[in-house]
C-alpha cells in the first residue's frame, strides 16, 4: 500500500511525456531522495545526494529534449514552433514610459531635449576627465584609457576643485562634457557625467572594470587607433533609457570614421548598461549606427553580417544612480529620476526595469 | 463660426491696440473643440464629466488638460506641437479671474497666453517683454495681467502707459523664483527668490515692499542661513504667507505680527530641497514636494509631517490641493500627474503626460468618487467587488474586552506618523 501511495505521489511529482515502469520506480526512488534531503545533517553526503539528483534530473530533461528533436525532424514543415524559454527579459512588466517612435508627441519630447544641438551636429563634443583626488594606478589607467574611447577628451588631475567650481570653468573653456570618475578602495567605482551648458547630469555606479592591458590578447593597445568610433546603443527602451542613451551618445562625435571600423557599444540589460569596444576583423559590410534590437540579440553585429570582432579597449557595466535636470546640484538640484532612498517603493518586483 | 468672432470682439475690447499683439484665432487649432460642447449660438452645453478637470502646462510648450473621473483619467493636448520650441515653455499659470473660465499661461519667451475654458480655445497672446529671463509670475491684478521675470523685473501691463506700474523686486539677490497676487488680500502682491526673500508689495504704492521678511539669526557657527525662496502660498483668511526653500526651510510669516522674522521656522525632513508649496484642505497644515521626489503633508503648527506621500521618481514641480476636499494634484520632471488623497499614501489616480510638466492648475468643482475624508477602516465603494464579498462568507471577528475596546479607541485618536494605514496599534493591557 505504501508502494502504491509512493507511485501515485511520485506520478503527481515528476511526469515525463511517457511512463514505463522503469521510469516509476526511477521517480519513486528520486521522490525518496528529495524528501530525505532535507533531514540529512551530514554536508557532504546531503551534497553528494543532491548531486545525482540533480544529474537525474539533467538526463530526464536531456531525454526530453532529444525526444522533441526527434518529432520536431519527423514532422518536418509542420513541427510545432520551438519553446521559447521563459526569461526575465522576456517576462519584464510593461511600462507605460516605453518610447513608441510612432508617438508625435513622444518623438518631440526627446528630439527637443537638451541634446538637441548635439544631434543636429552643430557642435562637436570636447570632454574634460577627470578623477577623485589622489587616484589609484587602476583610476588612472582606466581614466587615460577614456581619453582613447572618447574622440575628443582630456584628462586632468583634480587637485581639490570642487565639481561646481569644475563646471563653471569648463563653460568658459569650451568643454561640452564634463565626466568625473570616483574612486573607491583603489577602483573606479562612479561616474559623473555632466553636459555642459545647462544640461543633464547623471552619476552612474561602475562595475567589473577590465583595462585594456588586462584583455585577453597581448598588446592589444597596439590596435587602438584614433578613428572615430561608430557608436551603438542597445535595448534603451524607456524615456529615462532614451534620455541616458543619448547622453552617452553625445559624447563621441556625431561623424564616425567607417573606416577606421571601430564600435563601441553600450548595451542595456535590466537595468546594467555594459560598454564594450570592439573592432572589426575581416569587414565586409556596412553596419547601422544606434540600432535599438531587442533583447534576445545580444551582439547583432556578430551573427549577422560576418564580420569577426576582436574586443580593444576596457571593458566596465554602469549603472544609472539618478539623472538629474541642470548642471551639478545634489542638494538643491532638481531630479528627473532619482532611486536612492526609494528602492523599496520602486523595487517592486524583478521584472521590472526602468531603462 | 458665430462665437468664435465673439471671442476675437471681447478680446480686442479687452486689449486694445496699445503694442500688443493678438494671435488669431485662426492659429488655434479648431479641432481640439471638446465634442460635448455643442457650440449653438452664444449658449454652450457643457457637460461636468468631460471638462477638464485640472489643467497643466508641460516644458515643451505643450498646454493640457486632465480630467481625473470615478473609473478613468482623460488626457489632451489643447495645443499642436507644430509651432512649439523651447521658447515656448509654460513656465507659470494661474487662473485669469474668480469664475475659473480663463487661464494665464506665462511663457519663457516672456509672452502671456491666454486660454478660455468656455470656449475652449486660446482667447488670446500678449508680449510682456519686461526684463530678462523667463517668466516666473503671472496674474491678473484689477482685470489686468501682471507680470515676472527672473530678473526680478514686475509689470502691471495696462493701455495707457502712465497706468502701468513697475518695480524691480530684485533689490537684492540672484533670480526671482516666484510671484503671486494674493487672492485674500486687497491688492497685494508677493515675490521670492534665490538670496532674495519673500516680499509683500502693495500694488498702490509699488516703491516699497509692504513687508519684506527677515532671515532667521544665525546659525552655531554664526553663519548666515541661506535664503531660496522656491514657492510661497496665501494662508485663506488671514495675512499669513507660508514660504519653503530649496534650503529645506518652511516658514509662516505674519506681516500683523511685531518683527519681520518668520513666525515657525522649521525642517520638515533633512536634506531635502523643497521646490513647491500648497495649502492644504486642513487648517494649520500645508503640502510640500521636493527635488527628489518627497511629498509631504506639513503640519507647521505642531511642526511635524503628518503623511508622505508615494510613487514619486523624479522633482515635484508644483501641487495644487482642492480648498476644501482632501484632493491633491502633484505634477513633476518625471513627466507624471498623480491624484493623491490626503490620508493614503499611494495615488488615486495617475497618468503619464510624455513631456515634463511645469505647471498645474485645479479647478473648484473637482470631484472624484471618494474624495470624502475618510475613515481608516472604510474602503471606497466599488459596486463591482461589493457582489463578490457579499456572496462570501463573514468571518466573525474576535471578541473584544471592554479594555481593549477603549484603548483601541485611543490610540486610533492620537495622529501617528502611520495614520494612512489601516494597521491598528494594539496597547499592553497594564
Amino acid at each position: 500500500m505504501e508502494s502504491a501511495e509512493n507511485a501515485e505521489n511520485a506520478e503527481v511529482l515528476v511526469k515525463p511525456p511517457t511512463l514505463t515502469a522503469s521510469d516509476r520506480l526511477a521517480a519513486k526512488k528520486r521522490f525518496r531522495t528529495q524528501r530525505r534531503l532535507s533531514t540529512m545533517k551530514n554536508k557532504v553526503l546531503r551534497n553528494a545526494q543532491w548531486a545525482t539528483l540533480k544529474k537525474e534530473k539533467r538526463k530526464v530533461k536531456k531525454e526530453g529534449q532529444k525526444q522533441r528533436k526527434k518529432e520536431a525532424e519527423a514532422l518536418g514543415d509542420k513541427a510545432p514552433p520551438k519553446q521559447i524559454p521563459r526569461t526575465i527579459e522576456n517576462t519584464r512588466e510593461a511600462d507605460i514610459t516605453t518610447v513608441d517612435r510612432d508617438d508625435e508627441e513622444v518623438t518631440f519630447d526627446i528630439t527637443h531635449d537638451e541634446y538637441e544641438s548635439y544631434f543636429s551636429k552643430t557642435y562637436v563634443p570636447k570632454i574634460l576627465i577627470t578623477s577623485s583626488d589622489n587616484p589609484h594606478s587602476k583610476t588612472i589607467h582606466f581614466i587615460r584609457e577614456l581619453t582613447k574611447i572618447f574622440p575628443s577628451s582630456e584628462c586632468q588631475w583634480r587637485k581639490r576643485s570642487s565639481v561646481k567650481k569644475m563646471i563653471q570653468s569648463a563653460k568658459e573653456k569650451d568643454y561640452t562634457d564634463v565626466v568625473v570618475i570616483n574612486e573607491d578602495r583603489r577602483v573606479p567605482n562612479g561616474m559623473l557625467v555632466s553636459h555642459l551648458p545647462d544640461g543633464p547630469t547623471a552619476y552612474f555606479k561602475i562595475s567589473n572594470v577590465k583595462l585594456t592591458k588586462d584583455m585577453k590578447y597581448k598588446n592589444i593597445i597596439k590596435e587602438f587607433t584614433t578613428h572615430r568610433p561608430e557608436v551603438i546603443l542597445n535595448n534603451f527602451q524607456t524615456r529615462l533609457g532614451q534620455a541616458v542613451s543619448r547622453m552617452l551618445a553625445s559624447l563621441f562625435h556625431y561623424d564616425p570614421q567607417f573606416k577606421g571600423r571601430r564600435a563601441v557599444t553600450f548595451h542595456n540589460q535590466r537595468d546594467y548598461i555594459f560598454f564594450r569596444h570592439h573592432r572589426f576583423v575581416n569587414f565586409k559590410c556596412s553596419l547601422v549606427i544606434y540600432i535599438a534590437t531587442t533583447f534576445l540579440h545580444r551582439y547583432e553585429f556578430k551573427s549577422q553580417k560576418r564580420a569577426a570582432l576582436r574586443e580593444l579597449g576596457p571593458r566596465f557595466t554602469l549603472r544609472l544612480k539618478w539623472l538629474q535636470k541642470g548642471t551639478f546640484d545634489t542638494i538643491e538640484g532638481d531630479y528627473e529620476w532619482i532611486i536612492a532612498g526609494k528602492r523599496h517603493e520602486m523595487e517592486t518586483s524583478r521584472r521590472r526595469f526602468f531603462l | 463660426m458665430l462665437p468664435f468672432l465673439q471671442v476675437t470682439n471681447v478680446a480686442f475690447s479687452r486689449f486694445g491696440n496699445s503694442g500688443v499683439r493678438l494671435k488669431s484665432l485662426a492659429d488655434n487649432n479648431l479641432k481640439f473643440q471638446m465634442p460635448c460642447c455643442s457650440v449653438v449660438g452664444t449658449g454652450l452645453i457643457m457637460s461636468s464629466t468631460q471638462d477638464f478637470n485640472v489643467y497643466v502646462g508641460a516644458e515643451t510648450g505643450l498646454f493640457k488638460g486632465v480630467s481625473f473621473n470615478d473609473h478613468q483619467t482623460i488626457t489632451k493636448n489643447l495645443n499642436s506641437l507644430q509651432s512649439l520650441d523651447r521658447q515656448q515653455e509654460i513656465t507659470c499659470m494661474a487662473w485669469g479671474n474668480d469664475e475659473e473660465s480663463e487661464i494665464l499661461m506665462g511663457l519663457r519667451s516672456q509672452k502671456v497666453k491666454i486660454y478660455d475654458t468656455e470656449f475652449k480655445g486660446f482667447s488670446g497672446c500678449v508680449e510682456t517683454p519686461f526684463g530678462k529671463g523667463p517668466l516666473r509670475g503671472v496674474g491678473k491684478f484689477n482685470d489686468s495681467i501682471i507680470t515676472a521675470s527672473e530678473s526680478g523685473d514686475v509689470k502691471l501691463w495696462k493701455f495707457k502707459a502712465s497706468q502701468q506700474i513697475e518695480f524691480h523686486a530684485l533689490t537684492a539677490g540672484e533670480s526671482l523664483s516666484c510671484m503671486r497676487v494674493s487672492p485674500y488680500n486687497k491688492n497685494i502682491v508677493g515675490t521670492g527668490g534665490k538670496k532674495n526673500d519673500l516680499q509683500l508689495w502693495d500694488m498702490e504704492n509699488a516703491q516699497h515692499p509692504v513687508f519684506k521678511a527677515k532671515n532667521v539669526k544665525n546659525d552655531f557657527l554664526d553663519m548666515p542661513v541661506p535664503v531660496w525662496v522656491s514657492d510661497f502660498a496665501f494662508v485663506p483668511n488671514s495675512e499669513q504667507v507660508v514660504s519653503s526653500s530649496r534650503h529645506g526651510h518652511v516658514r509662516l510669516y505674519d506681516p500683523k505680527s511685531r518683527g519681520r522674522r518668520p513666525v515657525i521656522s522649521c525642517i520638515p525632513e533633512a536634506d531635502e530641497a523643497w521646490t513647491c508649496i500648497s495649502i492644504a484642505s486642513r487648517s494649520n497644515q500645508v503640502l510640500v514636494g521636493s527635488g527628489k521626489g518627497r511629498m509631504l503633508l506639513y503640519d507647521f503648527r505642531q511642526q511635524k509631517v503628518v503623511h508622505a506621500y508615494r510613487g514619486f521618481t523624479g522633482s515635484i514641480r508644483q501641487i495644487v490641493c482642492h480648498p476644501t476636499k482632501p484632493l491633491v494634484v502633484s505634477v513633476g520632471l518625471d513627466r507624471f500627474i498623480r491624484l493623491h488623497h490626503l490620508d493614503r499614501q499611494t495615488p488615486l489616480h495617475k497618468a503619464y503626460l510624455k513631456s515634463r510638466l511645469n505647471v498645474v492648475l485645479m479647478r473648484r468643482d473637482f470631484g472624484v468618487l471618494g474624495d470624502q475624508d475618510v475613515d481608516l477602516d472604510e474602503e471606497i465603494v466599488d459596486t463591482e467587488k461589493d457582489t463578490l464579498w457579499n456572496t462570501m462568507e463573514v468571518i466573525k471577528d474576535r471578541t473584544f474586552t471592554e479594555t481593549e475596546d477603549i484603548l483601541d479607541k485611543e490610540v486610533d485618536a492620537t495622529p501617528t506618523k502611520n495614520n494612512g494605514s489601516s494597521r491598528k496599534k494594539r496597547k499592553t493591557v497594564p
